[in-house]
């Protein structure tokens, strides 16, 4: 399946892109393609997704075609979605 | 009742759908607070003041200095060295004298948060440090006061419309500040400003009652693909601040 992901700040630099359409195996949840996307672009990406202990960092908003989602649930994502990652930005 | 000159001044405004005299009147009782007002506060500073907002409280401490210049459009060079709040009332009013502005050369802290907020009818959050911006959203729910966060880093950005106990709060999005933050971001000042403009357009539709509600919604700005999109924001039921 088809999965685009799209990038906020810290994410997108780290992954270099602001945007990008990855395939995967179909029926992926969730938490399974951060994990994969986290392997991808290496540790400057996923210390924003995940901990030191491996959970997901709690300021990490994710939204799964426009809506944001409770990862707690882990929903299964499918081909054609579209998965937002968002971390927190401020001023100056 | 609007004046025959904010009938001059704000004509081309009061044409736009749903706005009208009933819109710029609201405007005119209102009293917006911008903090700080730096890349993002001094554009929506800015853009109030062209709209016609009644008053303006400026809250940002601090002097002037050269690596402000590339966004904090409110600031002038013989300010360099000054108080960045002295800079920008000047701005604001050889730009707009009709409007009252109230600043006050300190940041929020807890010893001032509850009377700042209470003098203000619509807050914008613009601050960098995330305990600022945090304490900025407690004192609005306390004070059940609307509310707009805007942030940005590099080339994206967000806004987020507060109605405290009805949508999320700041707290329901990011329950606590970033492990990876740093202080110093890269920033143009055209991105700021289009964040900060953004941001106002959502405080105006709030006070004037006209538009398309974005609450429940938080935007994302992305300037390199120049693209706004929305994502639906849920309130969190363990909410330290809201719940």
């Amino acid at each position: 399946m088809k999965i685009t992901f799209r990038y906020t700040s810290q994410l997108s630099t780290a992954a270099g892109t602001s945007e990008e359409t990855l395939e995967f195996p179909d029926g992926m949840s969730l938490v399974d393609l951060l994990a994969k996307v986290c392997m991808k672009h290496g540790s400057e990406f996923s210390k924003f997704v995940l901990n030191e202990e491996g959970s997901l960092v709690r300021t990490l908003v994710v939204a799964l075609d426009g809506d944001q989602v409770d990862l707690s649930k882990d929903p299964c994502v499918e081909s054609g979605s579209e998965v937002y990652l968002i971390t927190p930005m401020s001023g100056g | 009742m609007l004046t025959e000159e904010d009938r001059v001044i704000y004509d081309w405004q009061l044409d736009v759908p749903g706005f009208g005299e009933d819109g710029q009147e609201k405007l005119r009782k209102t009293t917006a607070l911008v903090s700080r007002i730096g890349g993002l506060g001094g554009p929506v500073a800015f853009a109030l003041a062209a709209a016609g907002i009644g008053k303006l409280i400026l809250v940002h401490a601090g002097n002037l200095r050269k690596d402000d210049l590339n966004r904090q459009i409110l600031m002038r060079w013989e300010g360099l060295g000054k108080p960045r709040v002295q800079s920008a009332a000047e701005t604001l009013s050889a730009f707009n004298p009709r409007i009252e502005i109230e600043v006050h050369d300190e940041n929020f802290k807890e010893e001032n948060a509850a009377d700042l907020v209470k003098g203000a009818d619509l807050v914008f959050s613009c601050a960098p440090l995330f305990e600022e911006r945090f304490l900025i959203n407690r004192e609005c729910v306390r004070q059940k006061k609307p509310m707009v966060d805007c942030a940005m880093y590099n080339m994206d950005g967000h806004v987020l419309p507060i109605i405290p106990g009805e949508t999320p709060c700041l707290a329901c999005i990011f329950p606590e500040s970033p492990p990876h933050w740093k202080r110093r971001f890269p920033v143009i000042g055209a991105v700021s400003a289009l964040v900060a403009n953004v941001g106002v357009m959502e405080g105006l539709k709030l006070t004037a009652g006209f538009g398309t509600s974005n609450l429940g919604k938080m935007l994302l700005i992305d300037a390199d693909r120049s693209s706004i999109n929305k994502i639906d924001v849920k309130r969190r039921a363990d909410c330290s601040v809201c719940s």
